[in-house]
């Protein structure tokens, strides 16, 4: 029984290790990041007020489906965080867990200004200048708020950083 | 015109002439009293049951470093009467205790936190005097008094 047991872990490990090889193998990562770069399913995380302009992005207009994002509320299933707007230091906290919360790999959009550098709010109290000092940021859109032709453009780029593998 | 208002006005003035120390009428639907804190319960609770004043708008504080003293302005709406009410009170900087104003309206509970939270002026008698908009484990002081020190430039 022992035996067996000792057999079947030792393939396990095996099968991982092969996984892992084929994995670094040009053709299959390509692959890999061709799929993932066209399937960010994406957790918006409405901090301030750029989340309206989800609504455009996401509808029937401008359709960020197209290009494979689709808002989804199940953040642990997600694989693009967007941070929309100002984010407070209570708030701060709070992104940080979203973003912990999510599995690997996992990219992250900042829109706004309020969300790239503090925006409106440079000099207040009880605001994070620039969400990259929380989390680290892939894509940044400025804009206040972002066109939805500026947003789609930023998920392009992101689009093109993980099909070149970066 | 200006009739309800100054009925109200002048049944304060009547009824407590030792802490009422400013009563007038702004303009239509619109009076502010000054009233000292010692009698700030009293008279809230005068306003409600006799004058009908039964909607917290707003709770508000102003800081006045020269003068060495925090305001605290209560708006309150009589819905029947249509008058809003700005009653005001001082608290020396030192020492700002002020009586909640809990036991007259309940709608008071979140705008004194926040009044707390951003002014420092503490209200004896409230039920939860916690962190509201601010971060749970905030020690920089209070923001919207005017000795605050914010950012210069930009980082």
């Amino acid at each position: 029984m022992k035996n067996s047991m000792e057999k079947r872990e030792g393939r396990c490990k095996l099968f991982h290790f092969e996984i892992g090889k084929i994995q670094d193998w040009k053709p299959v990562k390509d692959l890999l990041n061709w799929a993932r770069a066209w399937s960010l399913w994406s957790v918006h995380l409405c901090t301030g007020c750029c989340s309206p302009e989800l609504m455009a992005v996401a509808c029937s207009r401008f359709d960020a489906e197209r290009f494979g994002t689709l808002p989804f509320p199940t953040l642990r299933e997600c694989d693009l965080l967007f941070i929309l707007g100002v984010v407070t230091e209570k708030m701060a906290k709070r992104v940080k867990i979203t973003y912990e919360q999510m599995p690997e790999p996992k990219y992250v959009i900042a829109l706004g200004d309020c969300a790239i550098s503090g925006g409106l709010w440079w000099d207040s109290y009880n605001v994070v200048q620039g969400v990259d000092k929380i989390i680290p940021v892939d894509v940044y859109v400025p804009g206040c708020p972002p066109r939805p032709e500026a947003w789609i453009q930023g998920l392009r780029l992101l689009q093109k950083k993980i099909m070149e593998g970066r | 015109m200006l009739k309800v208002e100054e009925e109200v006005v002048k049944t304060l003035k009547q009824t407590f002439p030792e802490y009422v120390v400013e009563a007038k009428v702004q303009r239509e639907k619109r009076v502010t009293v000054v009233v000292k804190r010692e009698g700030l319960v009293e008279i809230a609770r005068f306003l409600r049951d006799s004058l009908q004043f039964d909607h917290v708008a707003s709770v508000s504080g102003v800081d006045y470093p020269e003068k060495n003293e925090l305001m605290v302005v209560y708006h309150i709406w009589s819905i029947p009467k249509k008058v809003l009410i700005a009653l005001k009170t001082s608290v020396p900087r030192d020492n700002p205790h002020l009586s909640s104003l809990i036991s007259v309206w309940e709608g008071v509970n979140y705008f004194e936190r926040e009044t707390w939270e951003m002014f420092g002026i503490v209200f004896d008698g409230h039920p939860n005097l916690s962190r509201f908009l601010l971060p749970e484990d905030w020690n920089k002081g209070f923001p919207f008094r005017k000795d605050f020190k914010l950012r210069t430039k930009p980082e």
